[in-house]
């Protein structure tokens, strides 16, 4: 019974138009969250937060910096687990969903990237540095804009959502390397001292402004990562009928 | 607030360049994402009432033209 009900809801997933009239609500949803969360975020971190007693006011860059660093690892995540899904039950939603992590993950990485240089100058004295998670997260990037340069070299559809759902599922072999790279290799990059596991190594007023923060980021990555994902089935369900009758009004999805 | 005036918070200590320009970036880069994909939704719609509308009216033209055949004959 259970079985039965969870294959057809297995399946009801990987239809374009089904997907398309859930996600409605939760573009407005996400998008308002995001607004709120970042604006409340940046605020509370930028202007409340007391100073770092090492670091002073350049430690006011985690605010952003952590947010954006772990979106990037998410997304990526999140394109491979839609690589194995797509893979194994050759779903048409998977690989709207990584056309659509991708232009995102991209640019969240180059952030991450530049915000920790430019955390990095004040704090380690160089904007650069050859050290193991920087150099990881600079494989994610490259990861990324591999598949991106990949996608728009092929042509022919169905050999363009293999190939990509392949490389991000392989690509996420370097997830764990930037996580344990702190802890393999001890460089210059701090170790974690916020996660969802254990009790933050800061005190309650540097760490809640995080945590607004990083639900912002998340929030806004449902956001446009919905709100692109929808634009994607439309470009592909063109001439379905529903597509059609939604875009004339005369019916919903 | 932390700090003791507005110009204090604009300084940052010694690192206000270094604080205001992540935040800065990651505001363009946020901006830059929210308003590529919502460019990205309208055009699609915008496509799809074009191709609606062509469609749309070769129909009505191919019925005119089927009208007057049918009106020359008989």
């Amino acid at each position: 019974m259970l079985g039965a009900s969870l294959k057809r809801l297995w399946h009801k997933l990987g239809s374009p138009r089904w997907f398309f009239s859930l996600t409605t609500p939760w573009v407005t949803f996400f998008g308002w969250s995001a607004a709120i969360l970042l604006l409340w975020g940046t605020i509370w971190g930028l202007a409340y937060a007391p100073a770092d007693y090492q670091q002073g006011n350049s430690f006011r860059i985690m605010y952003v910096h952590v947010p954006a660093a772990m979106l990037a690892q998410s997304l990526y995540i999140g394109m491979g687990v839609a690589g194995f899904i797509g893979l194994v039950w050759r779903m048409k939603l998977t690989d709207v969903a990584i056309s659509a992590c991708l232009p995102l993950g991209m640019v969240i990485t180059a952030l991450a990237l530049f915000s920790g240089s430019v955390w990095g100058r004040p704090t380690w004295g160089s904007w650069w540095e050859w050290d193991g998670r920087t150099v990881s997260t600079l494989v994610l990037f490259f990861l990324y804009v591999g598949i991106y340069a990949l996608r728009e070299a092929i042509a022919e559809a169905e050999l363009r959502a293999r190939a990509s759902a392949l490389i991000a599922m392989v690509g996420t072999i370097n997830i764990p390397i930037i996580k344990y790279s702190v802890e393999w290799w001890n460089t210059l990059h701090q170790s974690a001292s916020f996660g969802l596991t254990q009790k933050p190594a800061m005190p309650s007023e540097m760490w809640l402004p995080l945590l607004v923060m990083v639900l912002g980021f998340y929030c806004f990555a449902g956001f446009v990562v919905l709100l692109r994902m929808r634009s994607e089935i439309l470009q592909r369900e063109m001439n379905a009928r529903w597509v059609g009758d939604w875009i004339t009004g005369r019916g919903s999805p | 607030m932390y700090f003791d005036s507005f110009a204090e918070f604009l300084l940052m200590g010694k690192h206000g360049f270094y604080v205001w320009m992540a935040y800065g970036i990651t505001a363009a880069v946020l901006l830059g994402s929210w308003l590529s994909a919502r460019q990205a939704f309208v055009n699609a719609k915008q496509q799809i009432a074009r191709q609606i509308e062509l469609a749309d009216r070769s129909a009505s033209v191919t019925n005119r033209d089927r009208e007057g055949f049918d009106e020359s004959e008989t």
